[in-house]
């Protein structure tokens, strides 16, 4: 426990040197303040644009962070060397991939939740409103972070950034789109191909479950059940994700 | 010398490629009132929103916005308007001033009162329980001298209104025709008073103008002369009351109504 958590503080600290970071964070900032140009131009709708933006803003430059950094966490440190320094102590390999995933939340969380206190402040200058139920939406959008980190971390453990920072989006567009893998599997009558798009849908990550922006834009009533799901889901995936990756990194000749 | 031929070349080079954005800027002038011919379909862009409906709803509102308010300034044609808040409904379902305002656009701007009808229908569709989406299709009803049909949506809209009650009394307006202007009137009032939307704000007042104008028009051709003002058609029963919107009173001048 206690290595899991110097390895997390270790990669957090590291991260928070990292330029990406630095500049992806500035960047969503900047445009979420940007939003303020569009409440002229909103029609009637200011309140709905500025927390429509802030939202997809968060998640957007959520899944950047965890792509421009997550993919990057193992491959900086095998081309630096630097994990020697701690494959020659007494650390595991999974402990060392969970502070890795703990770490890397850990930062991206930060970066979250600071982004959204820049749309309760804009809002509150703006609309002169807060709207305390997003708080609701970051607590799906932290676990579905969650399972991206640790689809950024499997993939880092065999590929190149590149490749798995395109894997990971690839991955994040399919979680997004996966009520259409279901929806297709019952419009095609290819028995073959109803069996392939069904493993597709249960085997990815799905986020169109956890998808409540519009529950919250509207006030409108959440599934109590998503409250439990959405932890459960993310957890028992991650445990799943980090298996492999722990299989997968054993394999490596440092070991 | 190389210097200078260095310096030629890079002036000469600007000053061709200004000219090649320059030639193609007025090209592309030329296809605007075409750009939206490849505007794709809601469900399409359903499928490649990935999760950010709201927020490409948001962004097609704004592109709407400013697609009506161009056409508008130069006077072009406005066939667009039911793709554009089609789409912009099936991204979002629960955008309910969408319906309304895209209702009230098509049916006053574009004289359609089938595809007004069609996307207030949807609304009504996607959001049963909402009671602004039937109000506003009986008040189009209502603006097309359908009274009967009018009377019916405003009797709908009343079932799901929870505080003001205004539905109902609009239905029971409705079936007494003769207090038609009183019932246009308030309509336009507490729209005005309940939006921000800049456009519909506008239609309030417009609204409002025709009201007054076909009370002046009665009051000319019954007495053979243009009203004083508005106080005299007021006392001799051609309107309820002296409209306002937003503590300005409307005026009647020689057959205008000014704001």
């Amino acid at each position: 426990m206690k290595s899991i958590l110097g390895i997390g503080i270790n990669t957090f600290k590291e991260g928070l040197r990292d330029k990406t970071l630095l500049s992806v964070s500035i960047s969503g900032f900047l445009l979420i303040a940007a939003s303020r140009i569009l409440v002229p131009i909103s029609i009637g709708e200011s309140y709905r644009v500025i927390t429509d933006f802030g939202l997809a803003l968060v998640e957007v430059f959520s899944v950047l962070l965890t792509i421009f950094i997550g993919t990057r966490i193992l491959y900086d440190e095998i081309e630096r060397k630097t994990i020697y320094t701690v494959v020659t102590k007494p650390v595991r390999i999974s402990e060392f991939l969970i502070g890795k995933l703990f770490g890397l939340t850990l930062l991206v969380f930060s970066i979250q939740f600071l982004l959204f206190l820049t749309i309760f402040l804009f809002s509150k200058i703006y609309l002169h409103f807060v709207f305390w139920r997003v708080f609701v939406w970051f607590f799906f959008l932290f676990f579905e972070m969650l399972i991206l980190n640790g689809v950024a971390i499997l993939l880092s453990t065999f590929t190149t950034p590149i490749t798995s920072g395109l894997i990971s989006m690839l991955i994040y567009i399919i979680a997004n789109t996966s009520n259409y893998l279901k929806e297709l599997s019952q419009m095609v009558k290819l028995p073959i191909f109803t069996y392939i798009a069904n493993f597709l849908y249960y085997f990815l990550p799905n986020f169109t479950l956890t998808n409540v922006k519009t529950e919250i834009l509207y006030n409108l009533p959440i599934d109590k059940g998503l409250y439990l799901f959405a932890p459960s889901y993310s957890i028992m995936y991650v445990v799943f994700l980090l298996t492999i990756a722990t299989m997968l990194f054993e394999k490596r000749e440092f070991y | 010398m190389k210097k200078l031929g260095g310096f030629v070349i890079i002036i000469i080079s600007l000053f061709v490629s200004v000219l090649f954005v320059k030639s193609f800027e007025d090209r592309k002038k030329s296809f605007t009132g075409e750009k939206l011919l490849f505007f794709p379909s809601g469900k399409f862009i359903q499928g490649v929103a990935c999760g950010y409906n709201n927020f490409l709803a948001d962004l097609l509102w704004i592109r709407g916005g400013v697609y009506y308010g161009g056409q508008k300034l130069k006077h072009g044609s406005l066939e667009y308007l039911y793709h554009m808040f089609n789409v912009i409904t099936d991204l979002d379902p629960k955008f309910v001033n969408a319906y309304t305002t895209g209702g009230m656009f098509l049916f006053d701007d574009l004289h359609s009162l089938e595809m007004s009808m069609k996307l207030l229908d949807k609304g009504i569709y996607n959001n049963p329980t909402n009671w602004y989406v039937p109000f506003m299709k009986g008040f189009i009803l209502y603006l097309a001298e359908k009274y009967d049909m009018a009377y019916r949506w405003f009797m709908v809209a009343s079932l799901f209104e929870t505080k003001r009650g205004m539905a109902f009394k609009f239905a029971n307006w409705c079936l007494q025709k003769e207090k038609g202007p009183e019932m246009t009137l308030k309509f336009w009032e507490d729209l005005y008073n309940s939006t921000g939307n800049k456009w519909m704000r506008e239609k309030a007042v417009k609204g409002i103008s025709r009201v007054i104008l076909y009370a002046a028009v009665k009051y000319r051709r019954e007495k053979g002369e243009w009203p004083e003002n508005i106080v005299v058609l007021v006392k001799s029963g051609y309107l309820p009351y002296v409209p306002s919107l937003g503590g300005k009173y409307f005026i009647l001048k020689e057959g205008e109504v000014l704001w």
